[in-house]
């Protein structure tokens, strides 16, 4: 797989620690353990994207898959989606919504950003985590991503 | 009554009677205005006859002096020509005076007058016919004797006709002063009262008018605040749709995590729990899932209430089937009979969820029965299109009828039948945004049918909020 090839890096913004913590479990079950950050908020997603603020001494290292949130306190997932997708750097970085809101116009504000996919995630935990490994499995290990370096 | 009610229809009977009232009173001013130029009309006619009694009076009066100047001519020259004049008063007088007897035929003091009058100038004429005849026996006549036949009596007459002519004239102009007054003071009153109609006639058309106006302006005031507190409403509601969203929203995290941690408990720790801890750990989950799908549900109707209504001509033969397939999986047994139904202007896929949930409900509760039918018909009136789905199941008991398109209000336990009690009620909320109505009727173990209707307009589209 190409995995081997370039090692999987995956950026999770998740405001609720809970659904981050199941997020990495459900990754967990396709083999995906090593190499994901979590950060807190959209501000820290840009913060560590970017290398900037707390993030500020990090060595640049693009994150190849990034599952956002929406709705999180500072900077929502949407605006983090838009900064990425309107950065030469970044715009190629797969990008997957991950989120509670099934709303119509946040999902069509996505797409018209760029959007890679869009998950709503599922109440019920066994949908949850089979859904979020499919997920992971084919963005991360069947899809062919980009090579950012 | 409410005290503002009360006002207006006062109001209102306000505005009424002055308006009755005006047009009386202009009613009443054509008539007196009428009467007035009949009387003015008459009175004209009374001084023109007057003025004719006076002439023909004089005219007789005349004639009389004429007689008497020709027989003093006669009798001064014995000239036969003298007499000519004479003569043709003695023709015309009869005629004259029955004239002026005509005249005053309504005046009883005159009548009295002119007999008067014609016994004097009887009794002159005769007086003077017989100077002339005196004179024409005699062939010859002194001028004492002249002035004899021409003074004494005869002067008495004239004077004493002359005296009454003037008696005469005097009563007809004392009578045309009163006419004129009369005339006069009846034109005056009419004037008055012409004038005062008017005056209480515009009075009250303005008070009607202004009543109007401060109704019509009040009317716009009405509309404004009208306008505003939908306004208001509108916000209020939206509002409220945007706290049940979130609401529920933020509720479906806390949720996930107790379900996802129950099952990733389950997961690592199975070894280590007995059975009863097992069930507790089921129980947690179940729960979990169930207040999941209530979550979902209550989503759903909030999205309902704030979805814009996207209206265009829908197909219900080709919805009704494609809702059907999806409904009837896994419940093979259960038959649709539909009717051809009429296609209708509304949002498709609004309709369809609500055939969703009435077909979903009609399979769901036909399910214990051994040959579960649901019919499907539709009838067009006059400006609305009525759909029936009707089931043969349990039916509901129609005691709770008003609990039936309640959210989350159920009418069968969860174990007889699963649900949330939502169903309905987005089916309602759908209906209503159409501008429809929705409404059922059932009996208990034999059938159960729900009726929506739409409206087939087109003037305008279904209100968006």
């Amino acid at each position: 797989m190409n995995n081997d090839m370039h090692p999987v890096h995956i950026l999770i913004a998740e405001d609720t620690p809970t659904d981050a913590e199941m997020t990495m479990r459900a990754l967990k079950r396709v083999g995906l353990i090593n190499n994901i950050s979590w950060v807190k908020d959209g501000q820290e997603a840009l913060d560590y994207i970017f290398c900037t603020g707390e993030y500020a001494g990090r060595e640049r290292n693009d994150p190849t898959l990034i599952l956002l949130d929406v709705k999180m306190p500072k900077v929502n997932g949407i605006e983090v989606l838009n900064q990425i997708k309107s950065n030469d750097s970044t715009k190629i970085i797969p990008v997957i919504m991950l989120t509670s809101s099934a709303e119509e116009p946040d999902i069509m504000q996505c797409y018209k950003l760029g959007v890679n996919s869009y998950i709503v995630k599922p109440v019920e935990s066994d949908k949850f985590f089979e859904e979020v490994s499919k997920a992971g499995f084919y963005w991360a290990i069947l899809n062919k991503i980009p090579n950012l370096r | 009554m409410r005290p503002e009610a009360v006002y207006a229809m006062r109001k209102e009977k306000l505005t009424k009677l002055s308006l009755a009232l005006a047009l009386l009173l202009l009613v009443a001013i054509s008539y007196v205005s009428y009467r007035s130029t009949v009387s003015f009309a008459e009175s004209a006619r009374l001084v023109d006859h007057t003025h004719l009694v006076i002439k023909q009076i004089n005219q007789v009066l005349a004639d009389v002096r004429d007689a008497e100047t020709a027989q003093r001519g006669y009798l001064i020259t014995g000239d036969m020509s003298f007499l000519q004049p004479y003569d043709a008063v003695v023709t015309r007088l009869p005629d004259e005076l029955t004239l002026l007897r005509e005249l005053v035929r309504d005046n009883p003091a005159q009548q009295q007058a002119i007999s008067d009058l014609d016994d004097l100038i009887v009794r002159k004429m005769r007086l003077l016919r017989l100077g002339i005849d005196t004179l024409a026996q005699r062939k010859g006549i002194d001028n004492a004797e002249v002035i004899a036949l021409v003074g004494g009596e005869g002067r008495q007459l004239m004077y004493q006709i002359r005296t009454q002519v003037e008696r005469m004239i005097a009563a007809e102009e004392s009578l045309l002063v009163q006419r004129a007054e009369t005339l006069e003071s009846g034109t005056r009153a009419t004037k008055r009262w012409i004038l005062l109609g008017n005056l209480l006639a515009a009075i009250l058309l303005l008070t009607a008018f202004f009543v109007v106006l401060r109704e019509i302006s009040e009317h716009r005031r009405t509309n404004r605040e009208l306008a505003a507190s939908a306004a208001q409403l509108e916000l209020t509601n939206k509002e409220l749709e945007s706290f049940s969203y979130s609401v529920s929203h933020d509720l479906r995290s806390p949720l996930r995590a107790i379900d996802g941690y129950s099952r990733i408990f389950e997961e690592d720790f199975a070894d280590r729990l007995d059975d009863e801890g097992m069930r507790l750990l089921g129980v947690i989950r179940s729960s979990s899932k169930k207040m999941g799908q209530l979550i979902d549900d209550l989503l759903s109707f909030s999205r309902m209430g704030r979805k814009h209504v996207d209206a265009s001509m829908v197909d219900m033969n080709m919805l009704v089937d494609e809702v059907w397939k999806e409904v009837s999986i896994g419940h093979e047994g259960v038959k649709l009979d539909k009717q051809t139904l009429p296609a209708v202007w509304g949002d498709r896929a609004l309709l369809r969820q609500v055939l969703l949930n009435l077909l979903s409900n009609a399979v769901k509760y036909s399910s214990n029965n051994t040959a579960p039918i649901v019919e499907m018909r539709a009838e067009k009136k006059a400006n609305e299109i009525i759909y029936c789905v009707r089931d043969n199941g349990v039916g509901f008991d129609m005691r709770f009828y008003n609990k039936l398109f309640g959210v989350f209000q159920r009418l069968h336990t969860e174990n007889e039948f699963p649900g949330t009690g939502v169903g309905l009620a987005i089916a309602q909320r759908v209906i209503v945004r159409h501008g429809g109505r929705i409404w059922a009727d059932s009996k208990l173990g034999e059938y159960a049918a729900f009726y929506f209707s739409l409206p087939i307009k087109n003037t305008k589209r279904p209100s968006d909020e």
